[in-house]
C-alpha cells in the first residue's frame, strides 16, 4: 500500500457522499452566536469580579444571568421567546430557555432556565411550544419531557409537570393550547396522546387517545371541544367536559415523513374546523356534526405548511411551499362562504426547506387587515382586502412571528437568536433584539 | 450582512464540502461530519479577521476541525454510559466493498492516528504541516503514522496491491518499522 493507494482508497471511501446540508449559513449563523456568546461570557465575569471586589453585592441570580432584567411596566404586554442552543454548534450549552421581553421598550429580561424531565434533569434540552392563558398570568412551556408554567408577573417557572411518556419512550410534550376559559391546557405528545393539565393545581389529568401523532390543536371558541389533528390523517375531537375522544375524523392522507402534519384554523363563529394537510388539502369540518366536507384542493404538488383564518372568519389564508415552482411560496386565500380558493399570492422562494430551519408560517393582525406570511428568509405583508402582497422584509434563518395584541408589531425570530420587531405601519425592521441561544422555537404574546 | 460576514459566507461555501469530506474521513458518519464542518466554521468565524489577515483561512479551519473532532471524542470518553442493556439496531451489514473495509479499518484507529492519516494521506500534508495542525511534534505525526499504517495494512493487506514504502525518509522507516511490530 503505497501513499497513491492509500489516498485513493481514502477518497473511494467518500462515495456516496449525500447532498451538502446549508453549513455555510447555519455556520455564519452559530459563529455570530458563539463570538456574541464569548463576548458576554466575558463581560458576565466582570461582573462577577466586581461583585466579588465589593463584597457587600449579594452575587444572587441578576449577576448570573447574562442580561440585566428591566421592570415590566404593568400593562404592557410581554414576549416570551423560547430558544435552545444546539451543543454540536457552540460546545456549551444554554440547554432551553425562555427570554422574556418589553414590548414597550424591546428589552430582553434575565433569561428563565427551564429543567426538563428524567432525561435531562437539569437544564431542558429543548423549547417546544409556548401558551399563554387569556388572563395572561401564566405561560406555558413544553420542553424535551415537560411542561412548565412560568408567572408572567415575577417571570419565575414553576415546577415542572411531568408528562409520563409512553410505551415507546420518545413522547416529547410539543404542542399545547389552552381553553377560552383558562382552566385546562391540552398538550399533545409523542405518538398518540394529549394530556389534559389544570392550570388551577398544575396537575396532569389522565392521557386521552387520540391519532398517532398528535401535532396540531384547536379549541373552539365556546371552549367545548379540542380538535385534535394527527399525522396519522385522522382528526380527533375531545369534549373538555369530559376529556373523552370523540370518533376520528378521516381528513386523508398525511404524510410522517414532513414536519408540520396538519394545521387547524377555527372560524370565530365556531362552526367550521379547517383543517389543511401537509400533502395539499383542506378540509372542512362541521363542528355540529364532526364529519368532514369536501376536501379543497389548494395548489397541486404543494405542501401546506400553515392555515389562518381572518378575525371576521370570511377568509382562510393557507401557505403552500412547492406547488407553484421549485421552492416557491404562496398564499392562497379561500373564502369560507363558498370553500373555493383564490388567485395565489406569491411570497417569496427559499431553499431552506426540508432542513432542520425549514421554516412558514401566517399571522393575521387583529384588525384583519394584513396577512403577514413568513418563510425562511422573508416576511411579506398581505393586504387581505385586495390579496396583494407588499415588499417583502428580508429576515435570515427566519423561524417565528408573532403580532403584538394591539397589531402595531410583527415580532420575527431567527436561527441566532435575534428578534427583529416590524412595523406594521411602514413595514420596515427596527433594531434587533438579541437574546441567549440560538434557534427560537416558540413565540409568544401576553393579552 | 457586513462585510466580514460576507466574506466569510463566501469562504464557508468554497471550503464547506472539503472540510466536511475530511470530517467525515475522521467520524465515518456523515451527519456528524457535516456537524463538525459546520462547527468548525463557525469558531473560524470568531478569529475571521486575524485568520483573514494571515491569509491561513483553510489552514487554520482545518486545524479546528481536527481540534474539534478530537475534543469530541476526548469528552464522549468522559460521558460513556455504561449499560447492560444493549440497543436494538440492525445486524452490522457485511457490505463487501472496499468503502467499507477502509471504512471499517479506519475505525479501528485511535482518533489522532486517524487525524494524522486523513491529514498525510488524503489532505496530502506534509509531516511538519500535519504536526501544525495537531500541535504536536512531527516525530509524534511519523509515529502515529506508522502506527496507522501498520493497523490498516494488517486490516486492508490483502485488499491492496503490494505495500510500497511510504513517505518517510529512510532512517525514519526503521524506526517506524520497529513500532508496527512492537
Amino acid at each position: 500500500m503505497d501513499d497513491k493507494s492509500l489516498h485513493d482508497l481514502l477518497n473511494g471511501a467518500l462515495a456516496g457522499e449525500p447532498p451538502l446540508g446549508p453549513v455555510a449559513q447555519n455556520a455564519l449563523a452559530a459563529g455570530i452566536r458563539l463570538r456574541r456568546s464569548r463576548r458576554i461570557r466575558a463581560a458576565a465575569a466582570a461582573t462577577a469580579a466586581a461583585a466579588v471586589i465589593a463584597v457587600t453585592i449579594p452575587v444572587g441570580l441578576g449577576v448570573r444571568g447574562h442580561l440585566a432584567g428591566p421592570e415590566q411596566p404593568p400593562g404592557t404586554p410581554i414576549l416570551y421567546v423560547g430558544t435552545y442552543t444546539s451543543k454540536l454548534h457552540t460546545r456549551h450549552t444554554y440547554g432551553g430557555t425562555v427570554v422574556p421581553i418589553n414590548t414597550a421598550t424591546n428589552t430582553p429580561g434575565t433569561p428563565i432556565q427551564l429543567v426538563g424531565g428524567p432525561n435531562s434533569p437539569t437544564i431542558a434540552d429543548n423549547v417546544g411550544k409556548i401558551a399563554i392563558t387569556p388572563n395572561g398570568k401564566t405561560a406555558y412551556v413544553t420542553t424535551d419531557s415537560s411542561v412548565t408554567p412560568v408567572s408572567t408577573a415575577t417571570n419565575t417557572p414553576g415546577r415542572p409537570i411531568h408528562i409520563a411518556p409512553s410505551a415507546n419512550g420518545f413522547d416529547y410534550p410539543d404542542f399545547i393550547a389552552i381553553t377560552p376559559d383558562g382552566k385546562t391546557a391540552y398538550v399533545a405528545s409523542g405518538w398518540g396522546t394529549v394530556t389534559p393539565i389544570s392550570t388551577a393545581t398544575n396537575t396532569p389529568g389522565k392521557p386521552i387517545p387520540v391519532g398517532s401523532g398528535p401535532v396540531w390543536i384547536a379549541i373552539t371558541p365556546d371552549g367545548k371541544t379540542a380538535y385534535v389533528a394527527s399525522k396519522s390523517g385522522t382528526v380527533t375531537p375531545i369534549s373538555t367536559a369530559s376529556n373523552t375522544p370523540g370518533k376520528p375524523i378521516p381528513v386523508g392522507a398525511a404524510d410522517f415523513s414532513i414536519a408540520g402534519g396538519g394545521f387547524i384554523a377555527i372560524t370565530p363563529d365556531g362552526k367550521t374546523a379547517y383543517v389543511a394537510n401537509v400533502s395539499g388539502t383542506v378540509v372542512p369540518i362541521s363542528t355540529a356534526t364532526n364529519t368532514p366536507g369536501k376536501p379543497i384542493r389548494v395548489h397541486k404538488g404543494g405542501q401546506i405548511w400553515w392555515a389562518a383564518i381572518t378575525p371576521d372568519g370570511k377568509t382562510l389564508y393557507v401557505l403552500t411551499w412547492g406547488g407553484a415552482g421549485p421552492n416557491q411560496f404562496v398564499v392562497t386565500p379561500i373564502s369560507t362562504a363558498t370553500n373555493t380558493p383564490g388567485k395565489p399570492i406569491p411570497v417569496g422562494t427559499t431553499s431552506f426547506i426540508g432542513t432542520d430551519i425549514g421554516v412558514g408560517q401566517i399571522a393575521i393582525t387583529p384588525d384583519g387587515k394584513t396577512a403577514y406570511a413568513a418563510n425562511s428568509s422573508s416576511v411579506t405583508p398581505i393586504n387581505t382586502t385586495t390579496n396583494t402582497p407588499g415588499k417583502p422584509i428580508h429576515i435570515a434563518g427566519l423561524l417565528q412571528i408573532a403580532i403584538t395584541p394591539d397589531g402595531k408589531t410583527v415580532y420575527a425570530a431567527n436561527n441566532v437568536g435575534t428578534i427583529t420587531p416590524i412595523n406594521t405601519t411602514t413595514n420596515t425592521p427596527g433594531k434587533p433584539i438579541h437574546v441567549v441561544g440560538n434557534f427560537t422555537q416558540a413565540i409568544a404574546i401576553t393579552p | 450582512m457586513t462585510s466580514h460576514e460576507q466574506e466569510f459566507a463566501e469562504f464557508a461555501e468554497a471550503s464547506a464540502p472539503r472540510l466536511r469530506r475530511a470530517a467525515f474521513l475522521l467520524c465515518g458518519d456523515w451527519h456528524t461530519a457535516e456537524d463538525l464542518a459546520q462547527t468548525a466554521l463557525a469558531k473560524v468565524f470568531v478569529s475571521w479577521r486575524k485568520v483573514r489577515r494571515q491569509d491561513a483561512a483553510h489552514a487554520y479551519a482545518t486545524r479546528t476541525l481536527v481540534n474539534s473532532y478530537l475534543a469530541e471524542k476526548r469528552l464522549q470518553r468522559s460521558t460513556e454510559i455504561i449499560t447492560d442493556q444493549l440497543p436494538d439496531c440492525p445486524a452490522p451489514m457485511l457490505a463487501p466493498e472496499t468503502r467499507m473495509v477502509v471504512l471499517d479499518a479506519l475505525g479501528t484507529l485511535p482518533p489522532r492516528s486517524r487525524a494524522v492519516v486523513m491529514l498525510r494521506y488524503w489532505a496530502d500534508l506534509s509531516v511538519d504541516q500535519a504536526a501544525d495542525v495537531l500541535g504536536c511534534s512531527p516525530g509524534t505525526v511519523k509515529t502515529l503514522g506508522a502506527r496507522a499504517l501498520g493497523k490498516l495494512r494488517g486490516v486492508l493487506g490483502d485488499a491492496l496491491t503490494d505495500p510500497g514504502p511510504p513517505r518517510h525518509p529512510p532512517g525514519d522507516r526503521h524506526q517506524a518499522e520497529e513500532t508496527w511490530h512492537g
